[in-house]
């Protein structure tokens, strides 16, 4: 069986206050319409996962993003099935931790229609389920992650 | 062009070596090249499973559990030398630690070796390996 790989790199941007970033898809979107969504998409072929991560930060939020920032934290995969069509896509799907740069301000695109600066825990509550929440769990549950970006102490 | 997926540890025991395994000479893809442990990315597999069953697979080692952690990523393209057909290669780099325990290498393999990991690069020469084990190297991420 043929099988096509997407990877796909999102990134949790949290500020000063260690509120993380999150946007609410569009209605008209035809995936997951008006859920939550951390900023991030489909990284190009032959593209650098960590600049697909801050390409796709700048379209969608308007952000800046740093390489330098950047830290690669959790990497999953799923098979897709939200579709028939051959061949069949594993979804590579890598999770990144980022500083908000200094003086940021968030621009949504077309492709969300709101956001909201939450607690990790708060940004739990708000999913059902899906790779997100698992990365979100992941951030909570490890503590090597965790010290990337929860307040000390 | 078609996209692989391979993970890739920096396995280090007690007394801080990491472990290197040299390709085997009937290797398609760089014969006799000294490597990490690490393979494919099994469709709907998680990253760090994926990295424990190639370690497994390819030395026979159990990663200490909670001690596996994905470091970085990068991506390069790979031309098969005799069909010229290019694959586009994302790496998923980690490091993690292992005991003291014998290392039972599989056919991949025909040699492995200790080293200390500022050693690492008078064997491993692929571009975006070496680049990993900077960027590891640089931000103490071997440090127990």
């Amino acid at each position: 069986m043929k099988i096509q790989i997407h990877i796909v790199a999102k990134t949790l941007v949290f500020r000063d206050d260690y509120k993380l970033l999150l946007l609410i898809r569009s209605d008209d979107d035809i995936h997951r319409p008006g859920g939550y969504d951390l900023p991030g998409g489909q990284v190009d072929n032959g593209e650098e996962p960590l600049l697909g991560g801050i390409r796709e930060a700048g379209e969608e939020a308007g952000l800046a993003l740093q390489p330098a920032d950047m830290q690669l934290v959790f990497a999953t995969s799923k098979t897709d099935n939200l579709s028939e069509a051959k061949p069949d896509i594993n979804l590579v799907w890598m999770g990144y931790v980022s500083a908000l740069p200094a003086g940021a301000v968030v621009r949504l695109s077309h492709e969300h229609k709101d956001f909201l600066w939450v607690t990790i825990d708060e940004a739990m509550a708000l999913y059902d389920g899906g790779t997100q929440l698992q990365f979100l769990n992941y951030l909570k549950g490890n503590s090597i992650a965790a010290e990337l970006w929860q307040p000390r102490g | 062009m078609k996209t692989k997926v391979i993970t890739k540890a920096i396995l280090a025991r007690p007394d801080g070596d990491v472990l290197l395994m040299r390709r085997s000479a009937t290797d398609p893809r760089r014969p006799l090249q000294w490597d990490f442990p690490g393979g494919n990315l099994e469709p709907g597999e998680h990253a760090d499973d994926a990295a424990i069953r190639e370690i497994q697979e390819e030395s026979g080692l159990d990663v200490i559990p909670g001690s596996l952690q994905l470091v970085t990523a990068t991506s390069d393209v790979f031309v098969q030398p005799d069909t010229k057909e290019s694959t586009n290669l994302v790496w998923l780099f980690y490091v993690g630690k292992v005991a003291d325990d014998p290392v039972t290498l599989s056919f991949e393999h025909d040699q492995f070796v200790w080293v200390k990991p500022a050693d690492i690069p008078t064997k491993v020469t692929h571009p975006e390996h070496l680049r990993m084990v900077s960027y590891v190297l640089d931000n103490g991420l071997l440090a127990s």
